[in-house]
């Protein structure tokens, strides 16, 4: 195999590789990235096993063929090359590779590339097309919500699942709190919802950034998901449990609601939670007509206390909150927008959405202080 | 490896093959048995019949599929042994498998996790297998290789389906050594003797090393007369150069008294090791007192176990082999009053 | 659907074609859609008996009545404790009954004693995926950062259900600092929190945690029970299983049903019917089963023990290379004899007790019981151990334990079995207690140069001659003078030199006798070994050895063969100094010993340590 690339062009197409190579080293084969050069085309591979990225370098085939190097070491050696330089990179025998770049000559042994994994199968045929920016929206709106619980593999995850009528939803908790988005993409043809891992999530998540109007294409096997963007394609493994069934967890009719706007609520309790414990950042917050009190208290520390306007109709109510879990849902919404609280009573889950959106809920348990 | 091309185990790979034709595969197997005898290469093929498209309840053996399966590259069959520079498989690597198994599988197929050797998990990553033992996530297998169940948990075992391996016999193997590795039947028959049934150490073995230095360090173990100190030294001093070489050496000493003891308990006819040597066990067992070859295997033993310790090696030895030339009754027997 | 069914049977994967069917049905799937995978998984999961036959309600948990009433009593009449704890071997119910708790607890139709198992609350728990009923693996979960994130939980109202449960596994796993950090919250939990913890090792528990929950130990399931059930099993799997076999997997179990229905499944994977196969299998009776099992025979056992009483070690290697040809587990077979010289010496000790082993008779259930063995295997032990002296048994059981640990960790675990048993086969010293001490009379006189000989039947052999019966020939020939102790020993020693010309064999058994006494007229030893004196005593070695005296000392030789098995020699000389013990040049067979294994006296007890 034999091939010259541009630096850069080597190093956006490096750029998705490394940052998925194993870094515990189960397979040695996994700390490497296949160079494959085949049909006119030289793409980069580099998986986990739990995902995997391929990508596509734009450069020049002196011979096909293909090998595995050391990601990081060829990510540096590529990242260390003179800026706009041609990389010049030359398979010898015995797995050795000659990487040459200006007066520079490396000498690198790679494995055996027929020991990497084969990128999957995907027929074109299967993906769809989606917006690239509402699935960013979806996942960003929900990913936070995730377990983080590893002996909770169902909800180690987001949900995926279609509603019908080209709706999409996504819906991520960790027992605590549940966050639940639905859009309309179109139909992805899935059958049964999925759960997408969270590592694949934040690859995704990072796949979709800058895309504006862009589209994505996105499909699924009964194991795996596939995302491609022009020339990156990005494949995880589904989570092998069922979701639980969440519609419970979403309380129907609760009888109050509070209206607040989104600054001013997420400025008071980043405020008083900074006297709040550190491990669970628990506040009080006392509802009464047209205010809202927000209170830490903190045995080591001391005590702080913020009064937010609301408007409020209900009957008066205490309720013990995770001051993170409001700050994560505040932090997704839009800044400035009026957001709704309903509330039921002391031991009740409440509900948080934003004014004007339907598709979007949070649902937040109260906590014991 | 197709089950069909595996040397003996008949009887288990029948088990296997009915319960993959009768789709009753258990999902935690433990397949106990001395070492050597194939008890992973079983595993492996059958982890290859689940995932080859190719063969009718076989695998094909030449298929991408069954040749990384093989060589330990399947995304799916994963073998979980102790980490490089380790004596345990530790907490930590039952959960990564764990976290492994979560996911559904790479490929759609079945997942498949052998642990080999079991018995080198230590207690907390056993116990801490336990769950994923008896409900594992999804479409998983696990199957654990161990050639004790002492050091397994009852609650480990319990959860398992037990699978025994025994030595495949020595015809068998010799038969397998002559025939597919075309090496003479006389060699054939001594190579499988002395590797008792098992397979695995007949084919990875050293042959030479196992033929002639094996014959070479017994009779300089054999041929040290009564009191001869200096022998002795020499001796102690070069085993102890090496400290694979000493066990090794020990170990072949080991067969060799073991040898005499059977010998002098059940005469000629007895199963011995070294074929090579019969004439000289012969002798010795006569010479010997059984006693004394009791005597000699027990503290064998006790040196085994305190060079795997790495304790002063040279120290060991010598005074192993001072014993056994003060000790050794060499001329004929007891002296009455 | 019908149709489909019958198919499904005949077909080699029949799960695959129903899944295949169904998912046809409820959603008409594109060409060229992904939401089924192209390839289907060759080797759809079974679930394993285990699984399948796990109790779904409290009542189908099987011997442990006494808290499952409880527990249902309990939920009706709303008096829940919130903290439990589950003790008691694997595999009998402990996880299930925390599982079924756990249901009756939130179901949606509860809280009930007999959960439905039918709503989303019940089902979550059964498939583990429930948000508020967490299944926490204490062997994972072990630190205090873990048990903190359990306390930190525990602070949120459950997200639907009405309880937050948490199910501890292995809890005797977690830490020491884990458990403090579990103190509070198990004391005072919010009125919506319950913990089950699980363990089978309660005593690593500390009794700070143990007094804060309400502990039920699950009992081992007796053999009748586990045999119910699994006839119950075997009905509903088509499996035909004899009574007898379904008998002895329960006792395999040893009370444990987890064990027993992996048992069952062995048998299944055996000697099912395949998918394709005939109409049903074939027929598991016992035989079959032993096979499967890798049991190791009761028989092998008591056969073992007997060779080794016999001091046969020839058929004792004999036994092992048979076992090794079935491909059982020696370190089975090795931790199981064990049991059997336990089982043997706590025989002999209730004979002891009882008085001469007779007595016992209408204790004889009762001691059944004890030993956990049925009636019969009590007299065949009984049998085995009558003649023989509970020092002796100790000596047994010793040198097989040490054996046993040596088995488990070799790598050869063979040689080792063999070098132990031989080792026991040809312990000095496995003789009737009575003729022990009559011969060491016999053999005190003669040593104190008394002459009195031969009254005592060199006997101790106890071979398919039956005891007794043996007695050598014993011509009786005029004594002589003997030659002077040196002149003794390098006659011997030419004598031996003789025959190592001539037949190496027999010359490496007498290596180790004691001449006692040399010719003119007869030739006398002591043999210390018991299989040396089996060989000795045997006929056609006895005359081969009379021919050659008879050609060395060129006259009629009569040969006469006395035992010296025993502690003989040390016991007798009883409480005399050691000077005295070791000036004493009579002690051939001390000398002997020492000679061999290269002591020094030390100290003269009583008895001797081997």
């Amino acid at each position: 195999m034999e091939i010259k690339a541009n630096r850069e062009d080597f190093l956006k197409a490096l750029y998705w590789a490394q940052s998925t190579v194993e870094r515990r080293n189960t397979m040695p084969i996994l700390a490497n990235v296949l160079i494959e050069s085949r049909d006119g085309n030289i793409r980069i591979t580099a998986t986990d096993l739990e995902i995997g990225v391929r990508a596509k370098l734009e450069g020049e085939i002196l011979h096909e063929g293909m090998v595995t190097l050391n990601a990081k070491k060829l990510y540096e050696i590529v990242r260390e090359a003179t800026e706009r330089e041609t990389v010049h990179l030359r398979r010898l025998e015995n797995e050795w590779v000659e990487i040459k770049s200006g007066k520079s000559v490396f000498k690198v042994v790679g494995l055996d590339a027929r020991e990497f994994p084969s990128f999957p199968d995907f027929r074109s045929e299967s993906l769809v097309s989606v917006p690239a920016k509402v699935l960013k929206e979806m996942i960003d709106k929900t990913a936070f919500s995730v377990s983080t619980d590893e002996s909770r593999s169902s909800l180690n995850g987001v949900f995926l699942e279609e509603s019908g009528g080209g709706k999409l939803r996504m819906v991520a908790t960790d027992g605590h709190r549940l966050a639940f988005i639905e859009r309309e993409v179109g139909s992805l043809r899935l059958g049964k919802g999925v759960i997408l891992p969270r590592k694949g999530l934040s690859e995704l998540g990072k796949l979709l950034e800058d895309m504006e109007d862009g589209v994505i294409s996105i499909g699924f096997k009964e194991n795996l998901g596939l995302v491609v963007r022009d020339d990156v394609e990005l494949f995880m493994r589904l989570i092998e449990s069922d979701y639980p069934d969440y519609g419970k967890v979403i309380p129907k009719e609760n009888p109050y609601r509070v209206s607040v706007e989104q600054r001013g609520l997420l400025q008071a309790l980043r405020r008083v939670s900074i006297l709040s414990s550190d491990r669970y950042k628990g506040v009080k917050v006392e509802f009464r007509q047209g205010r809202m009190t927000i209170s830490a208290n903190n045995p080591d520390l001391g005590e702080a206390m913020e009064e937010v306007e609301v408007e409020y109709n209900g009957k008066p109510l205490t309720i013990g909150f995770n001051a993170r879990y409001l700050l994560d849902v505040l932090g997704v919404l839009n800044d400035g927008t009026a957001v709704g609280v309903e509330l039921k009573d002391e031991l009740s889950p409440s509900v948080v959405r934003e004014d004007g959106d339907d598709g979007y809920l949070y649902v937040i348990m109260p906590m014991r202080l | 490896m197709p089950f069909t091309e595996i040397v003996g185990h008949q009887k288990q790979l029948e088990v296997l093959g009915r319960s993959l034709e009768g789709n009753r595969l258990h999902h935690a197997y433990l397949f106990l048995g001395p070492d050597g005898v194939g008890k992973r290469t079983v595993a492996l093929s059958l982890a290859a019949v689940i995932h080859c498209s190719f063969g009718n309840h076989d695998s094909c053996g030449r298929c991408e599929t069954c040749l990384s399966i093989r060589d330990g590259n399947h995304p799916d069959v994963r073998v979980i042994k102790p980490e490089p520079g380790k004596r345990e498989i530790t907490i930590r690597q039952m959960r990564d498998l764990q976290r492994q198994l979560e996911f559904r599988s790479f490929s759609g197929k079945k997942k498949i996790a052998i642990i080999d050797p079991a018995h080198l998990m230590n207690i907390p990553a056993q116990n801490s297998l336990l769950k994923t033992l008896e409900d594992p996530p999804g479409d998983a297998l696990l199957i654990l290789i161990s050639n004790n169940t002492a050091s397994l948990l009852s609650t480990v075992l319990s959860r398992c389906l037990r699978l025994y391996f025994s030595f495949i016999s020595v015809e068998e193997t010799a038969g397998f050594l002559e025939g597919r590795k075309g090496i003479a039947p006389e060699k054939a028959k001594l190579l499988a003797a002395l590797t008792g049934g098992s397979l695995g150490e007949a084919l990875n073995c050293d042959e030479n090393k196992l033929l002639d230095q094996r014959k070479r360090w017994i009779e300089r173990f054999s041929s040290l007369s009564q009191g001869n100190h200096r022998g002795v030294m020499a001796l102690a001093e070069e085993m102890a150069a090496d400290r694979e070489l000493s066990l090794q050496v020990v170990q072949w000493v080991e067969g060799w008294y073991r040898d005499i003891l059977i010998h002098q308990m059940t005469g000629p006819e007895g199963e011995i090791r070294n074929t090579d040597m019969g004439e000289k066990i012969h002798e010795a067992a006569s010479t010997h007192p059984f006693k004394h070859t009791l005597s000699v295997l027990s503290w064998i033993g006790r040196v085994k176990g305190e060079l795997q310790r790495n304790y002063n090696r040279r120290l060991i030895l010598e005074n192993f082999l001072i014993k056994l030339v003060d000790r050794n009754p060499c001329g004929p027997g007891a002296v009455p009053t | 659907m019908l149709i489909a069914g019958s198919c499904a049977r005949r077909s080699r994967k029949p799960r695959q074609v129903r899944k295949e069917a169904a998912v046809a049905v409820v959603i008409p799937v594109p060409q060229g859609s992904l939401a089924v995978s192209d390839d289907h998984p060759k080797y759809m999961s079974y679930k394993v008996l285990a699984r399948k036959w796990r109790p779904r309600q409290f009542g189908e948990i099987v011997g442990q009545g006494h808290i499952t009433r409880i527990l249902t009593n309990a939920i009706q009449s709303n008096r829940i404790a919130h903290s439990y704890l589950f003790t008691g071997i694997r595999g009998v119910g402990k996880t299930t009954a925390a599982r079924i708790l756990a249901r009756a607890l939130n179901c949606e139709k509860g809280p009930t004693p007999d959960p439905c198992n039918q709503c989303t609350s019940c089902l979550e728990i059964s498939n583990g995926n429930s948000i508020d009923v967490f299944e926490i693996d204490g062997a994972t979960n072990r630190g205090i950062d873990e048990v903190r994130q359990i306390i930190e939980n525990i602070r949120y109202q459950p997200a639907k259900s009405r309880y937050k449960i948490y199910i501890i596994d292995e809890v005797h796993q977690v830490t020491k600092e884990g458990f403090n950090a579990l103190l509070k919250t198990l004391e005072e939990p919010p009125p919506f929190g319950k913990f089950i913890l699980a363990t089978t090792e309660p005593h690593r528990i500390p009794d700070t945690i143990l007094s804060r929950c309400q502990r039920f130990d699950f009992r081992r399931i007796s053999s009748r029970d586990i045999a119910r059930r699994l006839s119950e099993i075997a009905r509903d799997e088509n499996l035909r299983v004899t009574e007898g076999a379904l008998l002895l997997i329960s006792r395999e179990a040893e009370g444990s049903m987890r064990d027993a229905q992996s048992l069952l499944e062995q048998v299944l994977s055996y000697s099912a019917p395949t998918a394709t196969g005939q109409e049903s299998g074939v027929q598991v009776d016992e035989q079959l089963l032993l096979d499967i099992l890798g049991v190791v025979e009761r028989k092998v056992l008591y056969d073992l023990s007997e060779a080794v009483i016999k001091g046969d070690p020839k058929r004792c290697i004999e036994i092992v290379a048979g076992v090794m040809a079935q491909g059982l587990d020696l370190t089975r077979l090795s931790r199981e004899l064990v049991e059997q010289f336990r089982n043997l010496l706590v025989a002999r000790l209730l004979q002891e007790k009882g008085g001469g082993g007779e007595g016992h008779k209408s204790e004889s259930s009762v001691l059944g019981l004890l030993f956990d063995l049925p009636d019969q295997e009590f007299e065949d032990l009984n049998g085995q151990v009558s003649e023989l002296s509970v020092d002796t048994l100790m000596d047994y059981f010793r040198v097989m334990s040490d054996g046993d640990l040596e088995v488990a960790r070799s790598s050869y675990p063979r040689f080792a079995l063999e070098t132990t048993l031989i080792r026991l086969a040809t312990l000095p010293g496995a003789i009737p207690v009575a003729e022990a001490l009559e011969r060491l009379e016999g053999l005190e006189r003669r040593l104190s140069g008394e002459g009195g000989r031969a009254e005592v039947p060199p006997s101790g052999v106890t071979g398919e001659r039956g005891r007794g019966e043996n007695r050598v020939e014993t011509r009786e020939v005029n004594t002589s003078e003997s030659p002077r102790p040196e002149e003794k020993a390098a006659v011997w020693k030419k004598f031996l030199a003789f025959i190592m010309e001539e037949k190496k064999f027999l010359a490496s058994h007498l290596e180790q006798v004691v001449p006692l006494k040399l010719p003119p007229g007869k030739l006398e030893i002591g043999v210390g070994e018991r299989h040396q004196l089996n060989y000795l005593m045997d006929p056609e070695n006895l005359t081969t050895l009379k021919d050659y005296a008879c050609r060395f000392f060129a006259s009629e030789v009569t040969v006469i063969v006395s035992s010296l098995i025993g502690k003989s020699l040390v016991s007798e000389s009883k409480t005399v100094g050691l000077k005295q013990f070791v000036d004493d040049g009579k002690n051939n067979m001390v000398e002997e010993t020492l000679r061999i294994f290269g002591g020094s006296i030390k100290e003269v007890k009583k008895r001797a340590e081997y």
